[in-house]
């Protein structure tokens, strides 16, 4: 139990750590959050499950549970709110596909009419 | 049900699941415990506007345990592969990104639907929501690999479909039918 414990909890951190690496190695500001919403909350939740192999105690298996489903919640609302701000600051460039600027364009325009 | 009675019932509810929230997390039961739970969560309910945020949508949406169970195993298989895909990205020198945005429209959802296919369509592989806009609801997503803009796209959809499945109104459940032959042929 222990050692299926502790492989859960090491793949988790590794996980986590390549996130930190892909977050250094990508090349714009969109694709460096990728792995920094993904990478932690798979990450967690492994050590999550490890730590609740390794402690089985309701307390325990209670806390983490939350602290997985929170995750769950709140790392991907990050991102989405990191991610639309930077759309309003720093369109894509031009040859890339964007229907979000599309779209604020064609209700701008109707807006108007 | 009318707003007042629903508020009324909604704010000791909410009260109750705060202080056992604190306690859980806290992971041991003391009074100094129970004491600052209910502080924070009084302060919580009168300080934080905390909009309706029920899965089943008012328009009749309800949960389908069968359907959440099949979603959350589609959703959990998708989360690990995102992982998997990132890490080997991470580790291969080869540059295959290919960023763009798509739209995913999303039909007759409540908030609470819809904050949940988002948070899905960001924890899964190649995909992370970076907006959504309202009437109609369309959710943007900030996508990787774009080589095959409709493959993403159906990849997506499939997602959004499995979520209304589970927790979706008949009339957001009829959006993922495919069309009439009439109207799928030139």
């Amino acid at each position: 139990m222990t050692l299926v414990a502790g492989i859960l909890i090491v793949l988790g951190a590794t996980f986590t750590m390549l996130a930190g690496v892909g977050a250094l190695r990508f090349s714009d500001v969109y694709a460096r959050m990728h792995p920094a919403a993904k990478g932690p909350t798979l990450g967690l939740l492994l050590v999550a499950v490890g730590a609740a192999i390794e402690l089985r105690s309701l307390a325990a298996v209670l806390a983490l549970g939350l602290v997985v489903i929170l995750q769950f919640l709140a790392a991907p609302v990050g991102a989405h709110l990191l991610g639309r701000a930077i759309h309003q600051r720093l369109p894509l460039q031009l040859d890339e596909v964007d229907e979000l600027a599309r779209d604020l364009a064609e209700r701008d325009h109707r807006r108007d009419v | 049900m009318n707003r007042l009675t629903a508020l009324s019932l909604r704010v000791p509810v909410l009260l109750v699941w705060f202080v056992v929230l604190w306690e859980s997390l806290w992971g041991n039961f003391t009074f100094a415990n129970l004491f600052s739970g209910v502080v924070v969560s009084i302060g919580l309910v009168l300080l934080v506007r905390l909009p309706d945020a029920d899965l089943r949508s008012y328009r009749g949406g309800r949960v389908r345990p069968l359907r959440a169970a099949i979603f959350l195993v589609y959703f959990v298989v998708k989360v690990v592969q995102a992982n998997v895909s990132l890490a080997w990205e991470v580790v291969t020198p080869r540059n295959t990104i290919e960023p763009g945005i798509l739209g995913i429209p999303i039909r007759d959802c409540s908030d609470a639907l819809v904050t949940l296919i988002a948070n899905a369509f960001t924890l899964t592989p190649g995909s992370l929501t970076i907006e959504v806009l309202e009437d109609p609801t369309v959710i943007y997503v900030h996508v990787l690999h774009l080589h095959d803009p409709e493959r993403v796209r159906a990849d997506l959809f499939r997602l959004a479909e499995l979520a209304v499945k589970a927790f979706g109104t008949t009339e957001a459940l009829a959006q993922f039918r495919p069309p009439p032959i009439a109207e799928a042929t030139p």
